[in-house]
Parts: C-alpha cells; sequence; structure tokens
C-alpha cells in the first residue's frame, strides 16, 4: 500500500511523492493501485483536467492534514468529474467543489458504493441534459452500500431534464441497493437547477423491473433551504418513488431535521422546525443554545 | 513474597513515641487502629498517609445556601443544583459564572457536535441580551459587520453595516414611517411636528377646512383655505 500526494503546486510530470507531488486527482488515481492512499496537500488544488468514471477500487483520498478545513479541490466547474468506486473506497476530510457532470445517467459519485467521511461539498453540478434515455442521475448515484458521514452539501445540484430518478442522492435499484447517510447537513440557498423541467429532490429512489429492493437510510442529518425558493419537494414530498407498486422501496428518515421541506410524513424523530444554526448566512452551522437538533439524535 | 514487618501502635502509642521524641526518621509505622501507615518526619513528628478512597473528595450536590452555609477543606468542590453552577472553596466560597447544562445522552442531529448550551463565547456570542454596550471601529469585512466611525469629509459620526461587500451607512437622525392607510401608500417623513409631510409629494396629512393639504410641495399658504397646487378636473 503506498502513498502518494497531490497539491497545489503540484506537477503531473512529478512522482507523486509528498516533495514532489502531482496536481491532478485523475492522474493520481491511474497512476496507484489498489489500496493505495492519495494524500492532498494544503492549499486549493486547481485541476486541469477532468476525469470520467474512473474506478477508485479500495483507493483512500483525503487531506494530508486530516482536516477539511483548508484543503480544496477544485475542479473548476468546466471539467468532467465522475468518481466511481467498485469495492469500497474511502474519500475523508476533504472540500471538494465545482465538479460539474453532464451526464447521460448516473452521477458524480456513480455507483460509489464506499465511504465519504468529514467531506465538505459545494457549487456541484450534476445535470442531465439528454433526456433519451432512462436516467438515474444524482451527485451520488447508485451506490450499494455507500456511508456518507458527517459531510456538508451546499448549493449542490442533481437533476434530469425527463424526470427520471433525479436527485441530490440517487438510487435505481438493480438490486438490493442500500445508501446512508449520518449527521449530515444538506443546504442550498434557492439557486434554481440547471437543466431542468422537473423539481430537483433531495432522495430519489427508483424501481426497475429487476429491482429487489432499495433503501435510503438517513439518520441525525438535516436538509435545510431556508429560501424556499427552490421547488426541491414539490411533488411527492421530499421522497420521489417511482415505478414501485410491487417493489421494495424505503425512504427512512430517522431523527432528522427537514426544514422548509414539503413534508407530510410522520416518521418518529424528524423535525421540521428551524434548526437555529449560530449563523448560517456566515456557514456556522453550529446550532444555538435552544436548537431543536441538540441531543435528539439518534445513537443506533 | 518475603515478609516484611513495620513497627505498630495505635495512634495513641505514636503519639506518645513522637513527644517523646522516640521517632526513627525515616521509619514507617502502622497506625492499626486507622489502618494507615506513617512515616517519621523527625524524632518528634510524623506523616500519616491516606488510605485507599482518602485520595480526593467527592463533589458535594446541595442547594447554593446549603453549600454557601458549610466550610468545608480547602480545595473542596460543590455543585449548586439551583442556579446549575459550580463552586470552590479556598477559605471562602467561589462561585463559577458558567452554567452546568443538562445533556442527553443522545448525538445532536446534523454535522456540528459541539453545541454550547451556554450560548457561544469562543467566536460567537449567541442567545445573550446585551446591555450598556457601544459599538466601536469594526476591522472585519463580513457581511453584517456593524462598526462606528467618523466622516472627516461630513463632519461627523456614521453607523455603518457590511452588507453586499461594502460599508452602507445607517441613515439616522431622520424619522421616516410608511403609511399604508392612504390611497396611496405613502412613505412620509415624521420629524416636523406637528406636521406628518409626505416624501413623494410634500404635502401634509393635514388638511386645511378646505380639504387641500396645509403644507403642499413642502410650501405652506397663509390664510385658512389652502390654495390647491394641482388642478383636477374642469378647464381652461
Amino acid at each position: 500500500m503506498a502513498t502518494f500526494y497531490i497539491a497545489p503546486d503540484g506537477d503531473d510530470d512529478n512522482d507523486g511523492s509528498e516533495a514532489s507531488p502531482w496536481l491532478n486527482l485523475e492522474h493520481a488515481i491511474n497512476n496507484s493501485g489498489s489500496s493505495d492512499t492519495i494524500l492532498v496537500g494544503a492549499g486549493t488544488t486547481i485541476q486541469t483536467q477532468g476525469f470520467d468514471n474512473i474506478s477508485m477500487n479500495n483507493r483512500t483520498i483525503k487531506s494530508a492534514s486530516g482536516s477539511r478545513l483548508g484543503t480544496t479541490i477544485d475542479f473548476d466547474g468546466n471539467l468532467f468529474s465522475r468518481f466511481r468506486s467498485e469495492s469500497g473506497a474511502t474519500i475523508s476530510d476533504l472540500t471538494i467543489i465545482k465538479t460539474n457532470v453532464d451526464s447521460i445517467n448516473r452521477g458524480t459519485f456513480n455507483g460509489y458504493d464506499g465511504q465519504i467521511n468529514d467531506c465538505k461539498f459545494a457549487d456541484c453540478i450534476t445535470s442531465r441534459s439528454d433526456s433519451s434515455a432512462a436516467a438515474r442521475v444524482g451527485f451520488i448515484c447508485n451506490g450499494n452500500g455507500t456511508s456518507v458521514n458527517r459531510c456538508i452539501f451546499e448549493n449542490i445540484v442533481g437533476s434530469s431534464s425527463n424526470g427520471d430518478a433525479c436527485g441530490l442522492f440517487a438510487i435505481r435499484g438493480d438490486g438490493s441497493y442500500q445508501m446512508d447517510f449520518n449527521n449530515c447537513l444538506i443546504y442550498g440557498d434557492g439557486t434554481a437547477p440547471a437543466n431542468t423541467d422537473v423539481p430537483d429532490f433531495i432522495f430519489t429512489l427508483r424501481a426497475d423491473n429487476n429491482t429487489t429492493s432499495a433503501i435510503m437510510n438517513v439518520k441525525n442529518c438535516i436538509v435545510y433551504y431556508p429560501n424556499g425558493l427552490r421547488q426541491v419537494y414539490a411533488q411527492n414530498g421530499y421522497e420521489y418513488i417511482q415505478n414501485s407498486p410491487d417493489k421494495d422501496l424505503q425512504l427512512n428518515t430517522k431523527t432528522s431535521c427537514l426544514f422548509n421541506v414539503d413534508y407530510t410524513g410522520s416518521e418518529a424523530g424528524v423535525i421540521t422546525t428551524d434548526p437555529l444554526f449560530v449563523d448560517a448566512l456566515n456557514g456556522d452551522f453550529r446550532l444555538r443554545p435552544a436548537s431543536p437538533c441538540i441531543g435528539t439524535g439518534s445513537l443506533t | 513474597m518475603p515478609d516484611v514487618q513495620h513497627k505498630r501502635g495505635t495512634r495513641a502509642d505514636l503519639n506518645t513515641l513522637a513527644t517523646a521524641d522516640g521517632l526513627l526518621i525515616g521509619q514507617i509505622y502502622v497506625i492499626t487502629d486507622e489502618d494507615r501507615l506513617a512515616v517519621a518526619k523527625t524524632i518528634g513528628t510524623y506523616q500519616a498517609m491516606a488510605k485507599e478512597g482518602e485520595g480526593g473528595s467527592s463533589v458535594t450536590v446541595d442547594t447554593r445556601e446549603n453549600i454557601l452555609a458549610t466550610t468545608p477543606q480547602q480545595g473542596a468542590l460543590a455543585y449548586a443544583t439551583d442556579v446549575q453552577r459550580m463552586l470552590a472553596y479556598d477559605g471562602g466560597w467561589q462561585e463559577s459564572s458558567a452554567l452546568m447544562m443538562p445533556r442527553s445522552g443522545a448525538v445532536d442531529i446534523g454535522v456540528e457536535q459541539d453545541s454550547n448550551l451556554a450560548g457561544y463565547g469562543v467566536d460567537y456570542i449567541t442567545d445573550k441580551r446585551l446591555s450598556n454596550v457601544s459599538i466601536g471601529s469594526n476591522a472585519d469585512e463580513r457581511l453584517g459587520g456593524v462598526r462606528v466611525v467618523f466622516a472627516a469629509s461630513l463632519g461627523r459620526n456614521l453607523t455603518q453595516v457590511y452588507l453586499d461587500g461594502a460599508w452602507q451607512t445607517v441613515l439616522t437622525g431622520v424619522n421616516i414611517q410608511t403609511d399604508a392607510a392612504e390611497a396611496v401608500p405613502d412613505i412620509e417623513f415624521t420629524d416636523f411636528s406637528p406636521w406628518v409631510l409626505s416624501l413623494i409629494t410634500g404635502n401634509s396629512d393635514a388638511t386645511d377646512i378646505n380639504g387641500v393639504p396645509v403644507i403642499q410641495n413642502m410650501k405652506i399658504d397663509m390664510g385658512a383655505y389652502s390654495a390647491p397646487l394641482v388642478i383636477d378636473g374642469g378647464s381652461f
């Protein structure tokens, strides 16, 4: 298991060592092996090339400092940037911004089946302008066994022009798929999603004929759209379950806070009142003393 | 394990020996009626040792009134249940200003797990009231920042709020109100009592006996019948 580095002042002609880091994550993935670690140096590493659907099998990508604060990978908005994990890759302690995928189907974290821990994603777009085929588009999409923990999703758009299984987090169940979200914050400023004529949903599950089940477990998360300008939940509430009369599709929102959400469910522990952040406008999402989210999460 | 026996006796026996300057410096004695050890410091003094369980004292939990009525050992700690504060004794009771807050065994919902139930003190103050404070300068150009600065070009102080990437001056010294009760909603000055003057027309709300505003276009006529400045209807 080797360790390689990328950094803001890196160069893909380097050898990937700490003293001589690479620049592009795509280059690092292509030049490392399964189970290797890629550390990201402090600062903002602006990518000069994108990558499409590169498998990150078992690799670990994380900040060298151990904190997402001060360590950013910037995909520059114009680059195609699509991650894939087929056997449990881990991404942790990073800030990742401005990914941009216009996909035939699937999404930015496409078929991702690993762990994403303690990261922040901001100003990312996953869209699907081609409506010729069935879609399942989502920022994190179709990952079986995906576990997302303590992550922040800020102004993320996941949308499709024909409405099939589109959303920030989407499963089109081609098997017994499951995604888990624990202690995450999902919020936006109300910016309208691009390339869409249908509402942009947060959690989307869609069944196909061969689907046996698809489950999303959402626990101790906060979904926060204070401006309410975006019709995120306009149609079927916050969940969009399609073609599922005889399928086992489950969206379990357990002890979460859904603020400004067209939520009509009655799941135990779900809060729909303002989570009372210290200063959301300036990015401080700590909870104020009177917050209904303090001490009301689930340990199990 | 080899057998080692120390000199032994009751506390009274040890005191008698000490009074007679009969202690052996550095000798360990067993005080048999207290099940504790003592070490001779001089031929006439010794130091008794604490036993297991005597290394520290538990925190007293009681009301503040009851705690303040006690005279414990130096360094004693207490928790006042009625005011949710810690107290320490250093010859008198000292009370912490920080509140102790109940926490459930469950985690918080969301990313941040460092909620401070008493309000933030390091870089934020929240859910607190401020009294007898003043606003000064502010070098932090952050959305929502507030400052009071002296504008030399105007020769007076300004109150400013940082909005949309710049310091915006707050209008002060002028009182304006909206009046939605009028046929056309109005914006009005209220500083020139008894007059309420429209910022839009310059007319007063008050009218003469002929129904015409007493002040029109910021001007006032003599007499009881103001001349209408606007001709409404009729023909030349």
